[in-house]
Formats: structure tokens, sequence, C-alpha cells
């Protein structure tokens, strides 16, 4: 746990401030996500593609969730309707026991802002900005001042090993220095929820495993449920539930032990 | 103690406020000033891209502005031709009346308009001496009475019976040569320059329509580009949390500094371009001297205006479109 401690501070960060803001809320309902019954097409001009057929979940609040299937099976289509990035056909996702169908625009807004962090394959990190400026929107979307901002960032940035960089573009770091400062511009608000979508495809094996294991922690230390899309079996020994999805359905769901996945060692 | 922050404490934070269950809260409005610096950051980094966009509307401005400009210019430079051509010839009839015309005295009566402005500096030029102080004790060879609304293209010759008892008892010396400058215009006349006046109108406008619709074409078509190649950043501020009114503000406010900076530069080098084509044709000297540069800075600000207002609205379609896409689409689409 304490290679992740944070060293000693050149921002002169607030400690207790920020610790206030990362705070984890403390929230009766212990499910976060519930999903029922959704279906999303994707209509052409030429077909129409079923991406998902029923699919329905629940997770709860700190759950480590690895959502696994064959490419094609769904998975990134569920991230994004879980996410409140895209509409289902039918179905409904509830958010802290929200009906996301509900939600204006702005509203939309404030969730994404606050209750969701997003993570991509290809990071997503805008690059006019440097990566503290990166982690700063977010709260300053949410309204916070920069001088706290800063803070929290800075701190954030110590927490994913990135305290050396924090004044870099994106542009100048590897392709896992910019994972973890997606990772950190996610935790920006202190969201319930991180949504990773195929966080490690674009990192060497390695470098996948070392993003495994930080989204753990955090997911371990901050109480954050983290859901992710993966091809990576690595995510096995770390996830807490196994979602197998294929062909727009979930046909799996359960402990990595417990289930019998193809290709799994 | 940082790796494991306390659970919630009762502090006054909102962050932790508003996070309530099942309660969805307001995005605050943003101060103008994170869209502008969202703007100029984005500028600065993407300095080649916003240079070409840049070009593009300084273009098109500068084609408005030489084609306005160039319309100025040109009526000035032919006015100060006719003008020079109907006092040489004016020159030449007095020359044939009261020979040459060295250290000849000459009075004038009544307001010389433009072309016959001309006229008297072609006879100082030719060695005449003009006044127009009646009381003058030398003898004046000739007096030439100007005024009114008829166009001196003619001299309509020695005392004709147009000019009014006041004018004529104004003469100090009656019966001298009297040139009569002010000959009134005849129906037909006054009809053909009404038509030619219209026609000229017409093309004006046309001109000036093709122009504005040719540049409003290409601003449309940079400001397009350049916010539909940034979707993707769109959908990632989305999913950060910003608000469709957020990323509508950045690109106006990206809008308004191109259109400015464009407008300017493009303004400047409009004028530049036809005055330049213009004194090759007609002699520097002739387009400094005949242009009227008061109106030539009104269309200076008028294109600047017209260049924020193309481009504003040039990106407010767009802009539009971007703040209502779904993030997942936006992120989708890879230009
Ligand atoms: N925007 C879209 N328009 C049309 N079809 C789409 C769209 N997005 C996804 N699809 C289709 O929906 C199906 C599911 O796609 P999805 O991206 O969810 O799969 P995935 O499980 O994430 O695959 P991978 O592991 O390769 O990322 C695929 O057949 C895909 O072609
Ligand atoms: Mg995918």
């Amino acid at each position: 746990m304490s290679t992740l401690a944070l060293p000693e501070s050149p921002h002169g960060l607030n400690h207790q401030l920020v610790d206030e803001l990362l705070a984890v809320p403390d929230h009766g309902s212990k499910i976060v996500v519930r999903a029922v019954g959704l279906t999303k097409v994707y209509r052409t001009a030429s077909h129409e593609t079923h991406a998902l057929r029923g699919a329905s979940l629940t997770v709860k609040r700190g759950e480590y969730i690895a959502i696994m299937g064959p490419s094609g099976s769904g998975k990134s289509t569920l991230f994004n309707l879980v996410g409140a990035l895209s509409r289902p056909t039918s179905g409904k996702v509830y958010i802290d026991q929200v009906d996301i169908a509900q939600l204006d625009h702005d509203e939309l807004a404030w969730l994404r802002c606050r209750k969701i962090g997003y993570i991509f394959q290809t990071y997503n990190l805008l690059r006019v900005m440097t990566c503290l400026e990166n982690v700063m929107l977010p709260m300053a979307f949410a309204g916070l001042d920069s001088d706290t901002a800063r803070d929290k960032a800075a701190w954030l940035l110590e927490r994913v090993g990135l305290g050396h960089r924090i004044l870099h573009k994106p542009t100048e770091l590897s392709g896992g220095q910019q994972q973890r400062c997606a990772i950190a511009r996610a935790l920006a608000n202190s969201p319930d929820i991180v949504l990773a979508d195929e966080p490690t495809g674009n990192l060497d094996s390695r470098t996948g495993e070392e993003m495994i294991a930080l989204l753990a922690q955090l997911q371990h230390d901050l109480g954050v449920t983290v859901i992710s899309a993966t091809h990576d079996h690595k995510m096995l020994q770390r996830a807490d539930r196994i979602l197998w999805i294929q062909d727009g359905l979930i046909v799996k769901d359960g402990k990595p032990a417990d289930l019998e996945l193809p290709g799994a060692h | 103690m940082s790796t494991t922050p306390p659970a919630a404490t009762a502090s006054g934070l909102n962050s932790t406020d508003i996070n309530q269950v099942g309660d969805i809260g307001r995005q605050p409005n943003l101060p103008v000033l994170i869209a502008w610096e969202v703007v100029t950051q984005g500028i600065r980094i993407r300095l080649g891209r916003s240079l070409v966009t840049l070009t593009s509307v300084a273009l098109g401005i500068a084609f408005l502005a030489s084609i306005l400009i160039g319309q100025v210019v040109q009526r000035g430079v032919q006015g100060e031709r006719d003008a020079r051509d109907v006092a040489i010839r004016c020159v030449a009839a007095l020359e044939a009346d009261l020979g040459q015309m060295t250290g000849k005295r000459l009075l004038t009566i009544g307001a010389p308009d433009a072309a016959n402005q001309r006229l008297l500096e072609l006879l100082v030029a030719a060695g005449a001496i003009v006044s127009d102080q009646a009381q003058d004790p030398a003898p004046v060879a000739a007096t030439l009475l100007f005024g009114g609304l008829g166009p001196s293209s003619t001299v309509s010759g020695r005392v004709a019976g147009s000019f009014t008892p006041a004018q004529i008892s104004a003469d100090p010396v009656p019966g001298r040569v009297i040139i009569n400058f002010n000959r009134p215009a005849t129906a037909e006349e006054l009809a053909a320059q009404a038509d030619a006046e219209y026609r000229n109108r017409a093309r004006t406008a046309w001109i000036t329509g093709i122009a504005l619709a040719v540049t409003a074409i290409g601003i449309t078509n940079a400001m397009l580009m350049s916010v539909t190649e940034r979707f993707r950043e769109i959908g990632t501020m989305k999913c950060l949390g910003a608000m469709g009114s957020f990323i509508r503000r950045v690109f106006v406010i990206e809008a308004c500094l191109i259109g400015v900076a464009g407008g300017i530069s493009g303004a400047l080098l409009g004028m530049l371009a036809s005055c330049i084509s213009y004194g090759v044709r007609y002699g520097a000297g002739m387009v400094m001297t005949s242009t009227a540069w008061g109106m030539v800075s009104l269309l200076l600000i008028g294109t600047v205006i017209a260049s924020v207002v193309l481009s504003v609205t040039a990106a407010v379609y767009p802009a539009w479109v971007a703040a209502r896409m779904r993030p997942a689409n936006a992120l989708r689409s890879s230009v």
C-alpha cells in the first residue's frame, strides 16, 4: 500500500482539504448501478446491428467488475449505456436509483461530472492541456475553485505515480503515463463509479498489469466502484466479479474462480 | 494517511453535500474565463491549424474588401479623370475665345464643383490669375459663372440669358465677357444620368452580393472543419461534465477571435491589393488624391464586422450540433 504514499508535497497541498474532497460519500444504498433489459440496435442504411439484446446487471458499491467477452460482443456498447454516453433502444439504467433516461442534457452533464469517471482505451486526454490541467478540468466543470482543484489534481497525480510529470503535455508522455493521467482525471470529482473501456488495450502486458493493479488499489483505498470492459485476462486475478458477455447477452456472472471462461488459464 | 482518506466528515464542502442518493444537481454555469482559457490554449497549441482557419477567413475577407474598396477607388479615379477631361476641353474653349491664358485675370462667381475646380487649377497652371474678389481693381479678361446643378461638361459660351438678374447686377462691369458654366441639365440628360446611376447601383449590389456569398462559403467551410475535426475533444469534455452551453461558448469565443483577427488582416490586405492594382494602372498619386478615404475606412470597419458576424454564424450551427451530440457518437467520430 505504501508504494503509493504521498511524497513530500512540493505544491503546498492542503492535505486535510484534499482528504475531505476525496472522502467517499456515505450512501445508504449498496446498489450503485442497475441496468434492466438493455437493448441497443445500431441502424445504418443497409442493416441493423443488435449490439445488445437484453442485458441486465447490478453492481454493488465498491465492487471491481470486469466485463469480458469476444470482440464485437457488445462490451463498449454496454459501457456507453451504463456511462450515460448514449441511449439504449430499450431498457433502463439506474445510477444511484436515478433513471438516467429521465435526465435532461444539463443533468446528464452533472451526472457525468460527479458520479462517473471515464477511462478509455485511447486515453482521450485533451492534448492542448498539461496533465495537471486535464485533471483540473472536471473539477472546473463541477465549479471547484482553481486553487483547491490544483491541490487536489496534484495530489491525485502523485497517487497515480505521475507526480513528477504534472506539467507535461500528454503528447510528451508514454502510453502508460497517459493512462495514469486519465485515471487521475477519472477520479477528479470523487466519483462513485469508474468506468473503463479496454484501459489496457493500447498498453504492453507489463504496463497493462500496472494499470490493473493501480485500479484495484484505488478501488480498495477510495472505495470507488470500478467497471471495466476488457479483453485482458490479467484482470481476472483482480476483479471481484466477471460478467461474460456474448452476442449482446450476459451469459455468465460470477467470481473469477467460479467461472469457466474460454481462454482463461 | 494519504492513501486512505477518511470517510466523509461533516465538512461544509459542497461536493459532498450534493452527492446525496437519488439527487441530481445542476451543473454550475462556468465563468467565461474558463472557456476563454480553453480557447486560447487551443489556439496556441494548434497554432498551425488555427492559422489555416484564420487564413481562410482572412482571404475571404480580403476578397470582399478588395472588391468593395476597389469599387470606391475606381469611382474616385473615374470621377477625377472625367473632371480632368472636361477641364481640358473647357480650357481649350476659353483659349479659343480669349487667346493665350498667360497673365489673363479671371473673375469667378458662384461655387465651382469638383470638375470646375480642376478647370481652375488648369487655368492657373496655364498662367491665368483667378480670383473670386469682384472688388479686385485690375481689369479682368472674363467672368466665369459657376454653380447650379447642371453638369459642366459643356462651355455654353458667351453671356447666355440663363443667369439671374441678381448675378448680373453683382457683376461690377456689365457687358464684359462672361462665360457661363452653369448650364442646367436637360430632361434627357437627367434621365440618362439616373439610368446610369441605377445600373451602377445594381452592378455594385450584384458584385457585393457575390463577393459576400463567396466569403461566407469560405468562412463556413473553415469553421465547419475546425468544429467537426474536434468532435472527439468535445465528446471527451462532455464526459468530464461540460454542459452544452460551455461547448457552444468555446466555439463562439473562438469564432469571434478568428473573425476579428481574420477580418482586420483580411480587410487591410484587400485594401492594399486594390490600391496597388489601381495605383499601378493610374498612378499612386492619382489614387491617393481621388479616392474617398472616408468611405474606404467605413468599408474597412464594415468588412471586419462582416468577418465577425460571418465567422460566428458559421460556427453556431456546428457548435450547436456538437453541444447536443451524445458523447458516445462524438467520441466515435475520427476526423
Ligand atoms: N456506432 C455504431 N454503429 C453501428 N454499429 C455499431 C456501432 N457501435 C458498435 N456497433 C456494432 O455493435 C456490435 C458491438 O460492438 P461493441 O463495440 O459494443 O463491441 P465490443 O465488445 O466492445 O468489441 P471490442 O472488444 O472489439 O471492442 C458490433 O457488431 C459493432 O459492429
Ligand atoms: Mg470495445
